[in-house]
């Protein structure tokens, strides 16, 4: 058991995750605090969103650097809708659509326009910040009703209640993508396009389906982002795109598709939180933030990759000892002789 | 052979464009200005922007608020290039960069555009006249005072400072004056200084984390307009009421915090009046008015103004029709006067 934790990917990201916390923790113990756990993993629940999202779209081998937009525009809808009285849960479920509709014009685009995702998701970046700069004529959306700002606040056994949603809503996308037959589609699709398509998976269903998962997962993190922020600008989320991608990269999300889980791209998420958040902890003056975090990221990537070579040539020596043990029975047999190679 | 056509004739387009931009430049007495944010869609720039474009009425000039929402040199010489193509007859600029533009303005003004800065300053030789919100000086005292409102500058308490980037102009001159009178006149230690990019996300995590690593914290100085209400929501996060928080920002976003009292006073400059303020100071220009440091004159609504040499923001470099116009006043926002303002 946990010699098959360990074999699968995203260990590292997870061991990774956990063991630089603990590093932080040695350095300076009140980041290990319970309270200081809680903000940090409530830091994350924006990041890991959105880094979900990206996530289930890179594994059909597509990229969508369009999700910080489609956070903004959502986020300001929703805030502008709130503000006008209209009852919580109605938003929430509006705003939900729309982030859906936002990711399914880029899946449509891909999948029947045949346009390459970074281009077309490149063009919805630019095109749904526009929108958004039309709708606040460039002011951003203040004053969010204070009882759905309590929500940003609520705890349930001492952990933020949008940490626990967060957490539940992973589990269930992980679920669906490791273990249902719709999940393994995703996976096919992005592993062997033309191949899943001969086999009868609509690719073009999964891509869009894909990319409207990316989109419904920014417009949640876009009523996290109200909730805990309390205002939205159409600069919202401006960048956020970048450290996503990284934060699945990290995670063990293969760019080239087919490749990747819901729970390590989370940690991968929760990894460049932490490193974010521990530079006060460390000390680090912020004149020097970017450049650490950039080298903190380089390093576990390097890490990663490192593991992971290691773990490829151990899986290629298990394969030849069977090759070297069992086919020489099988060769006696004329008829699957073939079969062994 | 069809190539060698396509270029002939491709440079002879260039040709004519040439032609034609170096006639625009060089025409005399446009009354067309460019007003340049730092970045679009930003409320701070916006409101100037809008106070610019209703001067221009006023001055009879076509004032256009131009930007791009990205804050980017490469933008902004971008912007800069197009307008002068365009034949505008001044740029007053908010600069990203204190000497990333200066290439492209130094251009500008060999066409006869008048340079003018707002808001964030290049180096003086890039521009004829700053139109400044207050000195360095003014400003970093400015945010010790708000400070010291709370705690006696005799305390020995913890501060900090959170603002946007390391390389931000004007927001480091505060930063640094406000630092060293903190240094020379009081025993505040100052443990730790934050960044947060312009992201408001980052800017309510950055707080978080500096509260958390500093639980004895008194003090967080934000003079940035994404920083303090970041610092302000951390607060709130994290259910603190014993940290001051003073910082610069505009009051319509302040407007909640101060209302539930999570904090207590902040300042600004009325940014609305600096767009008003730079248009005039434009127009003054554009009419062929050199106005040269000691020089007082007469704007509407500001009443009378002098050019103060560039040594009030700390540079050496003095010259003719070169200076810097300072904001009469500044506003110091509380729950008392915050409704009076609308930016």
């Amino acid at each position: 058991m946990i010699k098959h934790i360990l074999k699968s990917r995203e260990s590292i990201t997870v061991i990774g995750a956990l063991g630089f916390i603990a590093i932080i923790g040695i350095a300076q113990p009140s980041f290990v605090a319970f309270s200081n756990l809680a903000r940090v993993a409530n830091s994350t629940v924006i990041l890991a969103l959105l880094t979900a999202g990206v996530a289930v779209v890179i594994i059909t081998r597509n990229i969508d650097v369009s999700v910080g937009s489609t956070m903004a525009l959502s986020g300001i809808v929703a805030g502008l809708l709130l503000k006008n009285g209209m009852p919580i849960p109605l938003v929430v479920l509006l705003t939900l659509v729309l982030g859906a509709a936002l990711g399914a014009i880029n899946g449509i685009g891909v999948s029947i326009g045949r346009v390459p995702s970074i281009v077309m998701t490149l063009g919805t970046l630019g095109a749904y910040r526009g929108i958004s700069f039309m709708i606040t004529g460039g002011h951003s959306v203040e004053n969010i009703p204070s009882q759905y700002k309590k929500a940003g606040t609520a705890t349930l056994l001492g952990i933020p209640v949008f940490v626990w949603m967060t957490i539940v809503i992973l589990v269930v996308l992980g679920f669906v993508l490791a273990k249902t037959s719709f999940g393994r589609k995703i996976y096919a699709t992005g592993d062997n396009i033309q191949g899943a398509h001969l086999i009868g998976v609509p690719t073009k269903t999964m891509t869009v389906t894909a990319f409207a998962a990316s989109g419904l997962f920014a417009s949640m993190a876009a009523l996290v982002f109200l909730a805990q922020i309390g205002s939205i600008s159409n600069q919202a989320g401006m960048g956020i795109e970048m450290r996503a991608i990284a934060a699945a990269v990290i995670g063990g999300v293969a760019l080239t598709g087919g490749v990747g889980t819901i729970l390590g791209a989370s940690f991968g998420a929760l990894f460049i939180t932490t490193a974010t958040s521990s530079l006060s902890f460390l000390g680090v003056p912020g004149f020097w933030s970017d450049m650490v975090i950039g080298a903190i990221l380089l390093i576990a990537l390097f890490a990663d990759s490192q593991v992971g070579k290691r773990m490829e040539r151990k899986r290629l020596e298990a394969r030849y000892q069977r090759a070297k043990t069992v086919p020489q029975e099988i060769s006696n047999d004329p008829v699957n002789a073939g079969g062994a190679l | 052979m069809k190539i060698a056509s396509k270029l002939a004739a491709a440079a002879a387009v260039l040709a004519l464009t040439a032609a034609c931009s170096s006639t625009d430049g060089g025409e005399a007495g446009s009354n067309k200005v460019a007003f340049i944010p730092k970045l679009t869609g930003v409320g701070f720039f916006e409101s100037g922007g809008a106070g610019a474009v209703e001067a221009g009425k006023k001055y009879e000039l076509d004032v256009e608020y131009v930007g791009s929402p990205e804050g980017s040199v490469a933008k902004q010489v971008e912007l800069i290039n197009t307008q002068v193509q365009q034949g505008v007859g001044a740029i007053i600029v908010s600069s990203v960069s204190p000497d990333g533009l200066c290439q492209a303005l130094k251009k500008a003004m060999d066409q006869g555009v008048k340079v003018l800065t707002w808001d964030s300053d290049t180096n003086p030789e890039c521009r004829s006249h700053y139109i400044s919100q207050g000195t360095a000086d003014q400003l970093g005292s400015l945010l010790v005072e708000m400070g010291a409102e709370d705690y006696s500058k005799d305390e020995a308490v913890k501060v900090a400072f959170h603002y946007s980037s390391p390389t931000v102009t004007d927001q480091n001159q505060w930063a640094e004056v406000a630092k060293s009178i903190i240094g020379k006149e009081t025993k505040w230690e100052i443990v730790d200084t934050v960044f947060s990019e312009n992201q408001t996300e980052l800017a309510v995590q950055q707080a978080e984390a500096l509260l958390n690593a500093n639980p004895d914290l008194k003090i967080i100085f934000c003079p940035d307009a994404n920083a303090l209400p970041g610092t302000a929501q951390a607060l709130e996060n994290l259910g603190r009421k014993d940290v001051t928080v003073v910082g610069f920002s505009t009051p319509n976003v302040m407007a909640p915090y101060v209302e539930n009292g999570t904090i207590d006073r902040f300042a600004l400059w009325d940014v609305t009046k600096q767009g008003e303020l730079s248009v005039a100071v434009a127009k003054k220009l554009l009419d062929g008015e050199e106005l040269n440091v000691g020089d007082k004159f007469d704007v509407d609504g500001f009443g009378s103004v002098e050019v103060s040499p560039n040594s009030v923001q700390g540079y050496d470099y003095e010259a003719d029709g070169n200076g810097i116009i300072l904001m009469p006043e500044r506003v110091v926002f509380t729950a008392d006067n915050i409704k009076d303002f609308d930016f």
